[in-house]
């Protein structure tokens, strides 16, 4: 800049002088004043909207950087989500189903060996009547075997009734366990169709949500750094709009040695003051386009910011789908779940009776393992009587061998019965034993976990969110402001035109001034090194001597 | 309980980003338009003052000297901001009682740091 004052102070040297050079100054002045008051209003202007902007720039980037930290706050609860519904998959019923299902295959068993007793009941009737007759032909003689015909008869009669209540509990029995295991076949069938492919679709839900997180954490971060450097840009626009005070406080002086030239130094004046000005000129217009360039390239990295961080933030802010999934997913796993845990105690209740029945039924078989064997010893009294009738008593004696025969079957039955009964008896204890843990401790402190981490999500989820589009509120706001103060800083080509005008005016007030007649120019009241600088680039060896110059301080900050 | 600062300057830019900066620090500030406005606004709650040399009325050095010798404002450090180049003038200022001199233009993280090094 000063080399080519002095390219031009050199042409301007050996020129002649101007008549009316100091008439133009009040022209100039005029001028010169108006430039400096119209566009003090811009730059205020333009400083009053920038400078809330930088403070919106650093309170998105602190929030940004937050941002991470609310994140954070939904990964514990993802951890547990993922765990339990894991484990939610892992629970499998078919054990307990096979345990049901044995139990049913003896109940059936049961059954149908109360049936098989039906016939030997039936020939305990005939061998009632039989017992009766043959009795009774030995009526009024030495042997009575009244009594016999009345024990068989009684005894069939209750062996017969025990054998019914056996068949009916055994009924209800088979009714009982069969139900139980279409119950556990159908809940195994479910759980294995369901929770697995629900679990999955939870999984693959969850995996995005982390996902999620990992991308808008390490976006927030980026923005972080991209807003802390438009916090910094702004700054520099602020510094830049400064300029203004300073070509202010230069047209001052240039319009105070104007005014305060004499005719005889006007010519030199004016060659100097056009140098001044033409600096000034300089000054302002860099600083214009210094300020415009910074605020379109804030404008434009603003852009970028937005459009990337709405991508990325835009996907939590508004849009739920992955929470909504989830919590969805979780809501059914709670419910399956409790289905299970109904169904258990279901199942413990179904146990329960089963074990109650059976243990009834085994007190009916004991009475008719009791009967058999009352039998078998009537029918050996039978047979010791009849034998000592000869032949008489062969009939009887062939009763009572029937007898002793169909006591010896129900005898086997009842013990035979017995055993399955305490299979099954078995099992069942087994069986609640096993479901006792499933429906205990397990899937109580499961569905807990389960409602809790889902809830500590959705609050972890809706604070990220709620932070989400806090920030994209904010950038849409700060982008549009700062182009409206692209917009409405200008060019300021009017006001460097009109300077550029007054440099002209006063360059031809000056003619063909010389360099000597500068030293007849009362030099300026300059404050500032740039403006002696001028002075020297214009007057070269008639320069008056200047003050001494403030020493470069660093930061240009100095403490006293 | 919020610091009071008086910014003093014939320019209204210049106030403008002074005050802007303060205030976003969490200070308070009072405006003068030049040493005389400012003389009429020193009082002991104020803080501190930031002034220019270069104003009509009363300069910034002149004022400096009216500061150190106000009742209640004498031990108000005074901060000089200015473009001014004379070394003589900053001497001056110095030996009237100035505790800093920043050269404009300023950027506003510099402006806070001499604030908060000189308010301590």
């Amino acid at each position: 800049m000063l080399a080519s004052l002095a390219a031009f102070a050199r042409r301007v040297q050996g020129g002649g002088k101007s008549k009316d050079a100091a008439g133009a100054f009040p022209e100039v002045c005029a001028k010169l004043r108006g430039i400096a008051s119209s566009t003090e209003d811009e730059f205020l202007g333009a400083g009053a909207r920038l400078m809330p902007l930088q403070r919106q720039a650093q309170t998105i980037a602190a929030g940004a950087t937050s941002l991470a930290e609310v994140l954070e706050r939904g990964v514990g609860p993802l951890g547990v989500l993922a765990e339990v519904v894991k484990q939610a998959a892992g629970s499998d019923a078919g054990e307990l189903a096979g345990w049901i299902e044995e139990i049913e295959r003896e109940s059936r068993q049961i059954q149908r060996a109360i049936q098989a007793i039906a016939p030997i009941v039936r020939s305990f009737d005939v061998m009632g009547v039989l017992t009766r007759i043959e009795s009774s032909r030995f009526a009024g003689g030495g042997a009575s075997f009244e009594g016999l015909a009345a024990s068989v008869g009684a005894l069939s009669l209750e062996i017969r009734e025990k054998v019914a209540a056996t068949s009916d509990s055994a009924a209800v029995l088979l009714a009982g366990t069969t139900r139980a295991a279409n119950d556990m076949r159908r809940l195994t069938g479910e759980q294995r169709q369901q929770l697995a492919a629900l679990t999955h679709r939870t999984h693959a839900e969850l995996e995005k949500i982390r996902a999620h997180h990992v991308q808008v954490t390490e976006s927030g971060t980026r923005m972080a750094e991209r807003f802390g450097r438009v916090s910094a840009a702004i700054g520099e626009v602020v510094s830049g709009l400064q300029a203004h005070d300073i070509v202010r406080q230069q047209i001052e002086h240039i319009v105070a040695a104007l005014e305060g030239a004499s005719k005889a130094s006007a010519a030199g004046t004016a060659l100097l003051q056009a140098a001044q000005l033409e600096h000034s000129t300089a000054t302002f217009r860099d600083s214009v386009h210094q300020v415009r360039a910074a605020l379109q390239e804030v404008e434009r990295t603003m852009q970028e910011v937005s459009n990337e961080s709405l991508a990325i933030l835009g996907h939590g802010s508004g849009d739920h789908s992955f929470l909504a999934t989830v919590e969805a997913g979780v809501k059914e796993i709670v419910t399956i779940l409790e289905d299970h845990s109904t169904a258990d105690h279901a199942l413990a209740e179904a146990a329960a009776e089963v074990y109650q029945r059976t243990a009834e039924i085994a007190r009916t078989v004991a009475g008719v393992y009791t009967i058999s064997i009352e039998m078998q010893r009537i029918a050996l009294n039978s047979t010791i009587q009849a034998a000592r009738l000869g032949q008489e008593g062969s009939a009887l004696e062939a009763v009572a061998g029937a007898i002793r025969s169909l006591a010896d079957q129900t005898e086997e039955a009842s013990n035979g019965l017995q055993s399955r009964l305490e299979k099954v008896q078995g099992v069942v204890e087994a069986l609640n034993e096993a479901a006792g843990l499933r429906a205990g401790a397990g899937a109580g402190e499961r569905i807990d976990r389960l409602r809790d981490a889902a809830a500590a999500l959705a609050e972890a989820e809706e604070q990220a969110n709620n932070r989400l589009d806090q920030t994209v509120a904010y950038i849409e706001s700060l982008a549009a402001e700062i182009h409206q103060a692209v917009e409405s800083f200008g060019t300021h080509e009017e006001s460097i035109q009109a300077m550029q005008d007054s440099i002209d005016r006063l360059r031809a007030a000056a003619g063909d001034a010389k360099a000597v007649d500068l030293a007849a120019a009362q030099p300026a009241a300059y404050t500032m090194q740039s403006e002696w600088a001028v002075h020297r680039a214009v007057a070269g060896g008639d320069a008056p001597s200047e003050p001494e110059a403030v020493g470069a301080a660093q930061d240009n900050v100095e403490f006293f | 309980m919020k610091k009071t600062i008086l910014t003093v300057d014939d320019s209204a830019t210049v106030r403008q980003m002074v005050s802007y900066t303060l205030q976003s620090a969490g200070y308070d500030v009072i405006e003068a338009t030049d040493g005389q406005d400012g003389l009429g606004k020193l009082s002991g709650s104020l803080s501190m003052i930031i002034t220019d040399v270069n104003m009509p009325r009363l300069d910034g050095i002149g004022l400096i000297g009216k500061v150190r010798s106000h009742p209640q404002a004498k031990y108000v450090p005074v901060v000089v901001l200015t473009t001014e180049s004379d070394a003589a003038k900053k001497q001056a200022a110095k030996s009237a009682g100035a505790t800093a001199w920043i050269i404009k233009p300023f950027k506003p993280e510099q402006l806070l740091a001499v604030v908060q090094k000189v308010l301590g």
